[in-house]
């Protein structure tokens, strides 16, 4: 048996907020908690990037799967308990106009009549990945990585959908996915980049310490047409100082 | 409470219990009987009007015999058309169960036309036809090869969905339930089926 | 011999309604393939042998360790997981067929949702959720969570109903698989106490009774799971409801 450490988690996901009382805990029930930024759209599990930090210990998953969704419920029948209009009052035209907004984005995908094959391009991807962005990471291997991306995102325009069917078509909504693999890929790679330290499962053997004093905080990356644009929020440490973790 | 869906559940738990009671004990009783023409002609006379001279005679017939048979056959017709039993068993290859299956399926229907015909040919015509059945008429009756061959496979039919049938109650009511339990009752009914089919043979040819 | 190519013959259907079709691709071999990787193969290169360019094959897949059931199709005549199917271990050319129980998505790709609507119907869980503790839960005897842990396994990948005969288009028959979850909440004393309501669904319509003994299911099954013990065991719990029901106590 061959053995390989493969990508099995990704630590970080959908920024979600949270509401917490004056000792510092949590407000069961809020509808803040586990809310997005987009309000109204809750995420809990896998997809949030709570609880874990830089590393997620074995099992630890259970943990933000069953304590994120026994918050993320209440908070969700809260937020909609507290609506003052519901979907029905919302004009059709509203539905309408972002029904035809996927079409339309459905339809450009299956017009796509490059030289590329997406699961060609899907599989280089993943290769850039996990030869740059895994867990040990130089800088000029990641900046190499998001040029490779940039280059990826440029063939994706010239993708050849070779297959234009609107019934159960993988193909188109896989190249839509891997656009957005390639978003995002992008934003592990520029926000690893510009972290200098090391921690948790982010190492960086020319910045081989912990640096608490500048790193201490949340990468968050927000999408604009130009790439993700980055900022850095404080780790709520009010309950718990972290220490050095020693294997 | 009980909606039709469960009625479904019940018929089809009365379908599986008439096989063994009355329809199997009947059939054990028909065995036995029958095999007093291993003794000869006078205990085989002697047995037929031992059963013409029963009490409550047509009432068993048709409450414990007939009725039983009718349900178990017709109900068994919708049961054969509700599966597939020529659908493909993707890559199992030969399995004792799914050819059990399929061999209940069949010989159930062989069954309806051979015991219509045997009843037709043995107890219709004694009764609405004056015929009189004793052992000299069975034994004329049995006399030509091709009469033979349908009781045989007649014969073997209802012993082996009779013993394959014991497996089925045993597995759809629950009394074996282990792997073990399943394997040695698969067993025991094909000991039964043999044991019937031979003893079922040599009484048709006991007649002579 | 060294290999150097795979062959794959493809049963293709665009739609329900569409007529299939069979196409045969070529991919280079490498070691240690399984049919999910051979066939990420043929998507990026989606050509025929005969060099006839054509749509990418369609069919799912999931966790890639045998425990989802998605991956679920007929490869060379057997019912199994394309992630468990190792190419080095399979006859060339591979054939890979949707299964025929479940209405058809398109290509590989079939609608497993009568097994789903079945656990449904079966109240397939136990219902603890709430937002407040509950405190802990009964002790369960290892025996009997040995037991469970063998009916746990269960994906629901359809592999038991493809290959029953009592499984057909028109039959409403939920399967051996929603049989053996009905034992398997059946005997966690917390989900005993909704052994009843579960019963009661068991007995109902395409339920424990329509199962004909053809066997064919706990051979199927690529978890081992016991699945005519549960049967029985089925049948065995149904008779003494329906005894107690009749004669109380």
């Amino acid at each position: 048996m061959r053995v390989f450490p493969s990508v099995h988690y990704t630590m970080g996901g959908l920024w979600i907020d949270y509401e917490a009382d004056a000792s510092g805990n949590i407000v069961a029930g809020s509808p803040r908690n586990h809310q997005t930024n987009i309000p109204g759209l809750f995420a809990a599990g896998e997809v949030d990037y709570e609880y874990h930090g830089a590393n997620r210990l074995g099992a630890n998953s259970l943990l933000s799967c069953f304590y994120g969704g026994m918050l993320a419920g209440p908070a969700m029948v809260n937020y909609a308990k507290g609506l003052e209009r519901s979907c029905d009052a919302v004009p059709a035209s509203v539905f309408e106009a972002e029904r035809k907004r996927q079409e339309e984005a459905f339809r450009r995908i299956c017009a796509l009549q490059g030289t590329e094959n997406p699961f060609v391009l899907h599989k280089e991807l993943g290769e850039v990945m996990t030869d740059n962005v895994a867990v040990v990471r130089y800088n000029d291997k990641l900046q190499a990585a998001d040029n490779a991306i940039l280059a990826f995102m440029d063939r994706w325009k010239r993708i050849d959908i070779h297959d234009a069917a609107t019934w159960a078509n993988q193909a188109v909504s896989f190249t839509r996915q891997l656009w957005n693999m390639l978003e995002l890929a992008r934003v592990i790679t520029l926000g690893a980049l510009r972290r200098d330290e090391s921690r948790g499962s982010h190492y960086k053997p020319d910045f081989p310490e912990r640096n608490d004093g500048e790193w201490l905080k949340t990468t968050l990356a927000t999408w604009t047409p130009s790439g993700p644009e980055f900022r850095y929020a404080p780790v709520d440490i009010s309950l718990l100082r972290p220490e050095a973790r020693k294997y | 409470m009980a909606t039709p869906a469960v009625w479904q559940f019940y018929l089809r738990r009365l379908h599986s219990l008439a096989g063994v009671f009355p329809i199997g004990v009947f059939l054990l009783e028909h065995f036995f009987g029958n095999a007093f023409a291993t003794r000869g002609p006078e205990a085989y006379n002697r047995y037929v009007e031992f059963l013409l001279g029963m009490p409550y005679l047509p009432a068993m017939e048709i409450g414990l015999v007939f009725g039983p048979l009718l349900f178990h056959g017709i109900y068994g017709l919708f049961i054969t058309a509700g599966g597939d039993a020529f659908h493909p068993a993707q890559g199992l290859g030969t399995r004792y169960h799914n050819v059990a299956y399929v061999l209940q399926r069949i010989t159930g229907i062989i069954l309806l036309l051979y015991i219509s015909y045997h009843v037709w040919n043995t107890r219709v015509q004694a009764v609405f036809f004056g015929q009189h059945v004793d052992y000299a008429y069975m034994a004329r009756y049995f006399a030509p090869a091709y009469e033979k061959a349908i009781y045989i496979v007649g014969i073997l039919c209802a012993c082996y969905h009779f013993a394959h049938g014991l497996f089925n109650v045993a597995y759809k009511w629950g009394l074996t339930v282990s792997a073990k339990a399943q394997q040695s009752m698969t067993y025991a009914s094909l000991v039964v089926f043999a044991a019937m089919s031979a003893v079922g043979i040599h009484i048709l040819f006991s007649f002579k | 011999m060294a290999k150097n190519t795979i062959e794959l013959k493809i049963k293709r259907q665009d739609g329900p309604n569409a007529a299939a079709r069979w196409e045969e691709f070529s991919i280079p071999y490498k070691p240690k393939m399984n049919v999910i990787s051979a066939l990420m193969e043929v998507r990026r290169h989606p050509y025929t042998v005969q060099g006839r360019k054509t749509t990418p094959p369609v069919w799912d897949a999931n966790c890639l360790e045998e425990v989802c059931g998605a991956c679920s199709m007929i490869i060379n005549g057997k019912v199994r997981q394309a992630c468990s199917a190792l190419v080095d271990q399979l006859e060339l050319p591979i054939v890979l067929e949707p299964m025929t129980k479940f209405p058809l998505v398109r290509d590989l790709v079939v609608d497993r949702q009568r097994m789903f609507d079945a656990l449904k119907r079966m109240h397939a869980w136990i219902p603890i959720d709430g937002t407040y503790n509950l405190g802990p839960g009964p002790r369960v005897d290892p025996n009997t969570s040995a037991m469970a842990y063998s009916l746990a396994r269960c994906m629901t990948c359809g592999c038991c109903l493809e290959v029953c005969p009592q499984i057909t288009p028109t039959s409403t028959f939920i399967g051996a698989a929603a049989i053996s979850q009905v034992r398997l909440f059946n005997m966690h004393p917390t989900g005993k106490m909704h052994a009843r309501e579960r019963l009661e669904a068991l007995m109902g319509e395409g339920g424990l009774q329509d199962c004909g003994n053809a066997q064919n299911c706990v051979h199927a099954c690529p978890k081992e799971i016991p699945l005519t013990e549960s049967i029985a065991a089925m049948g065995r719990e149904t008779t003494a409801y329906v005894l107690k029901r009749l004669f109380g106590g």
